[in-house]
């Protein structure tokens, strides 16, 4: 094999003022030309690791650092970040704060303007860039008036413009639709077969890029614990990915390790839809399938939202709610999809009373929207903000909790039994004292709902409960939203996580440019979904391997929305060959 | 927020180079006060009144709206002028505390188009100019680092989103019922330091990932960098300033130095 393009030895590394290693003897190789994903709970150093490839640590961080980096043959510590900044491009995960130019042509050509390039060359990369990301149209527009997506593009370009041997993207999809999730990955795929650029992913969503990497990489605490074909390493370590790490690996790749543990071995082992879809249809003389029956769609409780023509403008006269008209039934887990800027969020504001509608009308638990304050509906309505650290407003974790219970005056001896309770379920009991800031990402997670939890509210709201944490994060928030559910909680979902939305809800709400385009339930959903307008609706994997097998003959292949759904329908009537798990074991690890 | 803010456009003065602007805008402020005979003031408030009209195109109703903004301190200056004149004068009314006289009111008026000369020349300037080519003019012509550009840069990117997350962050803690309990001023003070906390820690994220993402894109490199748009200082740009300089010296020479202008009415 050709020499390694970065070769990091023995790297441990501690950020300024810090006791606990951020990395701890990483080594690792990266191959000229290669694509590499780099997976890992939330916190065990991923990006930390990339920024010591670029040499930003320890040249600009500072902080204790052991061991070597190398790129290019080159020791990070003996170079210059300009110099390496022309060799290894990072696009980071927020776009907004990496784009620090007010016009898009200057944006992209910032990098190349620092290296002190003639003017021209300037002018021809920031066209080539753009026009590689499918942005040309844009170059003359302002930063702040451009979309999500496009700000997410122009970052790639602005980094494309520097002519990097290497890129890497830290989570790149955290704030993208899934649509927008395709079309990075696919760009990168296309860099990298094309051009021969190195790419390093960093993500927690595998499902789009999973099929692209040459090399999965594992990373926890700080320091790298496997790395291999992607093939290899979910068949050899997928559940300890799973269950251990706590990370999602692709629907297929589920599919095929609970169908392994039922003795089926899908030969070879697939990453995409289509491998699975032909490897299962190989199998087919000896499988069965034995669809459940249907489960009647849940009868619909009594209304306790409803709108009638609801429509919002904001006052720059963007119309972001258009006639809305919908019902939201007790008892019910209701997903509310639709791309960025689709009108969701501001929907939900409605709900809660931020907002009053400029036409139609609304009622929440009977409290009208156009005249209910904010207090009277959120007695009613609790809502989750996407970012927690946005709803914090006390000093310890445990005032924090009983700051919704004192605004309403319960008593004291209630507060604490009720604060206790509610951490304890949540399990930040051991935090209490700590400050709401001081807690990691998934913490941050359970005590914003913890906030909201403890009011006991008849409807709660989660607004993209999904952005940025690894799985175990995803199932705690889900199996508590579950068990509300239970005691009658009705949920609403806003998400673009289209594997999470078919999972947990039993009914769908659609939103395209401020329009409810679909309302109905789960199956209802499935059925009509080609005739639905969104550009964000990405079927999941496990859905898009059922449909694929009947229209490859097998008819009696169910309908299935999550990998248990399709595990449990198949057996297998003549082992081809003697299998070690032969005995159903257990079967669940299914990713949201 | 758009009545002080630029308004894309295409006028001479939409083009001018920024620099050469503020050096309009200076000789004429200068060569304004330089007289305090009211009609002096006057013409020159026309003056820029036209200026605004046909040289920078900005609609009329657009400058009389961002002009009503001021209207109110132009008043009350000028009625305090005469109102309370302080010397011999001519006096035209007394009632009670009250003294109107001929220079006062006089002095008034000039007081009055100087103030509206002035915020029109800013006016002209700020809807004319694109903030970004004035850093770029600032960085190019004058010299100023690159380093100090990039500061009104980040400024000018960055305070819209801590705007809009600032509201955000509002909204998310009056879902949690924070400002709803009282009006008391207690309550207010927890407002806004609630909302202080989570702004500030954003900020300091976000201005760190932002010095990251400049930093592994070369910045700071060299002393000095290429200029993606060149700034241009068009011959009709230093004729028309060089106009104005002239007429401010012209009007320093004869109404000061020669002492033919009106000081104050006495």
């Amino acid at each position: 094999m050709a020499e390694p393009i970065i070769k990091v030895s023995g790297l441990t590394y501690y950020y300024q003022n810090e006791a606990a290693p951020a990395l701890r003897d990483v080594n690792l190789e990266v191959y000229p030309g290669e694509f590499l994903l780099l997976i890992g709970p939330s916190g065990c150093g991923k990006t930390t690791l990339a920024l010591a490839m670029n040499g930003i640590i320890p040249l600009v961080m500072g902080g204790r650092i052991k061991g070597r980096v190398f790129v290019d043959g080159v020791d990070t510590r003996s170079s210059s970040v300009y110099e390496l900044g022309t060799k290894v491009g990072i696009v980071f995960q927020d776009p907004d704060s990496q784009l620090c130019n007010l016009y898009v042509q200057e944006e992209v050509g910032f990098g190349p303007a620092n290296l002190k390039m003639p003017r021209d060359e300037i002018l021809r990369r920031v066209d080539e860039a753009l026009a590689q990301v499918g942005e040309s149209a844009i170059k003359h527009k302002l930063i702040y008036e451009i979309s999500g997506g496009e700000k997410h593009r122009v970052a790639i370009a602005s980094i494309l413009a520097m002519n990097p041997r290497i890129i890497i993207l830290d989570e790149p999809t955290a704030n993208l639709d899934p649509l927008g999730a395709v079309e990075v990955f696919g760009l990168m795929k296309r860099l990298n077969r094309e051009l021969g650029v190195t790419i390093v992913v960093i993500e927690h969503n595998v499902d789009p890029v999973m099929c692209h990497a040459d090399r999965v990489v594992l990373m926890e605490n700080g320091t790298v614990v496997y790395a291999g074909e992607p093939r290899q390493v979910i068949q050899e370590r997928g559940r300890f990915v799973m269950d251990t790490m706590g990370l999602r690996i692709p629907q297929v790749c589920q599919l095929a390790l609970a169908l392994a543990d039922k003795g089926v071995d899908l030969e070879p082992f697939p990453l995409t839809v289509a491998e699975a879809a032909q490897a299962l249809t190989s199998l087919t003389p000896c499988l069965e399938f034995h669809p459940a029956p249907a489960l009647p769609d849940k009868p619909a409780g009594e209304a306790v939202i409803k709108t009638e023509g609801l429509s919002f403008a904001y006052p720059n006269g963007t119309q972001a709610v258009k006639d809305v008209s919908l019902e939201i039934h007790r008892g019910d887990i209701v997903s509310l999809i639709g791309q960025n800027g689709s009108g969701k969020t501001t929907l939900a504001s409605l709900l809660v009373g931020l907002n009053k509608p400029a036409t139609g009308s609304g009622t929440v638990c009977g409290l009208s929207l156009s005249t209910a304050s904010i207090r009277e509906l959120t007695s009613h309505i609790g809502y989750v903000f996407q970012y927690p650290e946005y709803q914090f407003v006390e000093d310890t974790v445990y005032k924090e909790v009983a700051f919704g219970l004192q605004a309403q005056r319960v008593p004291p001896a209630e507060i604490a039994a009720r604060v206790t309770k509610t951490l304890n379920l949540l399990g930040v009991e051991t935090m209490k004292d700590k400050h709401p800031l001081r807690l990691s990402m998934g913490q941050k997670r359970r005590l914003s709902v913890a906030t909201m939890l403890i009011l006991d509210t008849e409807i709660l709201i989660l607004d993209e409960p999904t952005t940025g944490q690894d799985r175990r994060n995803i199932d705690n928030i889900m199996e508590i939203m579950c068990a509300a559910n239970r005691k009658g909680t009705t949920i609403i979902l806003i998400t673009h996580d289209m594997n999470l939305a078919v999972r947990y809800s039993t009914r769908f709400l659609v939103m395209d440019q401020g329009e409810l385009v679909f309302q109905g339930s789960r199956s209802e959903f499935f059925r009509q979904f080609r005739q639905i307008r969104s550009s964000v609706l990405v079927l999941p994997e496990i859905y898009e391997l059922a449909d694929k097998l009947r229209e490859n003959g097998l008819t009696l292949v169910p309908q299935a929305y999550t990998v248990r759904d399709f595990v449990d329908a198949v057996t297998l009537c003549q082992p081809e060959t003697p299998s070690t798990g032969a005995a159903a074991t257990d079967t669940g690890g299914e990713a949201a | 927020m758009t009545r002080f803010t630029y308004l894309k456009g295409d006028s001479f003065f939409h083009r001018m180079d920024p620099v050469m602007k503020m050096i309009w805008n200076v000789a004429v402020l200068l060569a304004a006060v330089f007289n305090f005979d009211p009609r002096y003031s006057a013409v020159w408030f026309v003056y820029l009144l036209a200026t605004a009209m046909f040289l920078a195109k900005i609609p009329f109703r657009q400058f009389v709206r961002s002009l009503s903004a001021f209207l109110v301190f132009a008043f009350f200056i000028a009625f305090w002028k005469t109102m309370y004149y302080v010397g011999e004068a001519h006096e035209l009314l007394v009632w009670g505390p009250f003294r109107i006289t001929r220079e006062g009111m006089l002095e008034g008026v000039s007081v009055f188009f100087r103030v509206l000369v002035i915020c029109s020349l800013s006016i002209v300037f700020t809807l004319t100019t694109d903030p970004k080519r004035m850093v770029d003019s600032l960085i190019q012509l004058a010299h100023i680092p690159y380093r100090i550009g990039y500061v009104a840069y980040a400024m000018l990117r960055f305070i819209p989103l801590y705007e809009n997350e600032a509201q955000v962050i509002t909204n998310a803690h009056m879902i949690r019922g924070v400002g709803e309990t009282g009006q008391s001023l207690k309550s207010q003070f927890k407002l806004y330091s609630t909302l202080l906390v989570p702004l500030l820690v954003s900020g300091i994220r976000r201005a760190q990932a932002a010095a990251i993402a400049m930093d592994s894109r070369a910045f700071g490199a060299y002393d000095t960098r290429t200029s993606i748009e060149e700034v241009r200082v068009t011959r009709a740009d230093v004729a028309f300033v060089a106009v104005h300089v002239l007429v401010c010296i012209a009007a320093f020479w004869y109404f000061v130095w020669l002492g033919h202008g009106i000081r104050y009415y006495g």
